[in-house]
């Protein structure tokens, strides 16, 4: 009984529930909270670097920059961001978690290695760029250095 | 006879609660934080409450949200980490 109740503890537990997605080779894909904008796959990784995206071919680090143009503004308003789903990747990186759909309280995607693959820095890459390309799809736009500090202080 | 047995469940249960992601507060991280806030892209930092060592990559913005792409490294651990905040809101 005793035994059969501890089970129970540990099967229930978010913890146990890590263990499980981070195995190797169970690389999941997960709606994370059921953000609204629906999943992507961004399998080919070969668009999107850290400096910028590349999504429709208007968002690059040397331009496409947010400074106060941008007309992608009030698609997101709902404050439901989906995440975008990859289990393309092998060993424990889990993508598409922290799905956020409260309004007001946007939360971003993140990824998440472990273990051997925390040391690779290729899985390193593209775990970044994975998390960036999300971004890009959901309509964000890199913000140049230049308008950083203005971008900032506009949503203090 | 039966702690023995549940000794493997006990050792997956401390091996899974170490392997989960870090959830970052302002409470918990202030310096990090901090940073997001203030901060430009490539700055690298140290989260004291964890020893983490984070970089800020890259930031995207629309006129709604504005978000920041963090790595943080610890040994045997690599996040990726997208902190977003809307117009005067909080980083989550």
């Amino acid at each position: 009984m005793l035994r059969r109740s501890i089970l129970q503890m540990l099967i229930a537990s978010p913890a146990f529930a890590a263990t499980l997605v981070a195995m190797p080779g169970t690389a999941r894909a997960s709606g994370g909270g059921g953000g609204s904008n629906g999943g992507n796959d961004s399998s080919s990784g070969d668009n999107d670097s850290s400096g910028g995206g590349s999504n429709g071919g208007n968002d690059s680090s040397g331009g496409g920059s947010y400074g106060g143009n941008s007309s992608s503004g009030g698609t997101n308003a709902g404050g439901s961001y989906g995440n975008s789903n990859d289990g393309v990747y092998g060993g424990s990186m889990n993508d598409g978690q922290g799905g956020g759909s409260l309004p007001g309280m946007p939360s971003g995607p993140e990824s998440h290695l472990s273990g051997a693959d925390a040391d690779d820095v290729w899985l390193q890459q593209q775990s970044t760029n994975t998390v960036n390309s999300t971004l890009s799809s959901d309509g964000l736009q890199t913000v140049s250095p230049s308008s950083l500090s203005s971008v900032l202080d506009s949503f203090q | 006879m039966r702690v023995k047995s549940l000794a493997p469940l006990a050792v997956l249960a401390v091996l899974a609660a170490c392997m989960s992601p870090v959830t970052y507060t302002r409470a918990q991280s202030p310096d990090l934080f901090q940073a997001l806030d203030t901060r430009p892209d490539g700055y690298v930092g140290v989260v004291r409450s964890t020893g983490a060592t984070y970089t800020i990559v890259s930031t995207r913005a629309n006129s709604s949200r504005l978000c920041r792409v963090v790595t943080l490294k610890a040994p045997g651990d690599f996040q990726t980490e997208s902190f977003c905040k809307s117009k005067g809101g909080e980083w989550r």
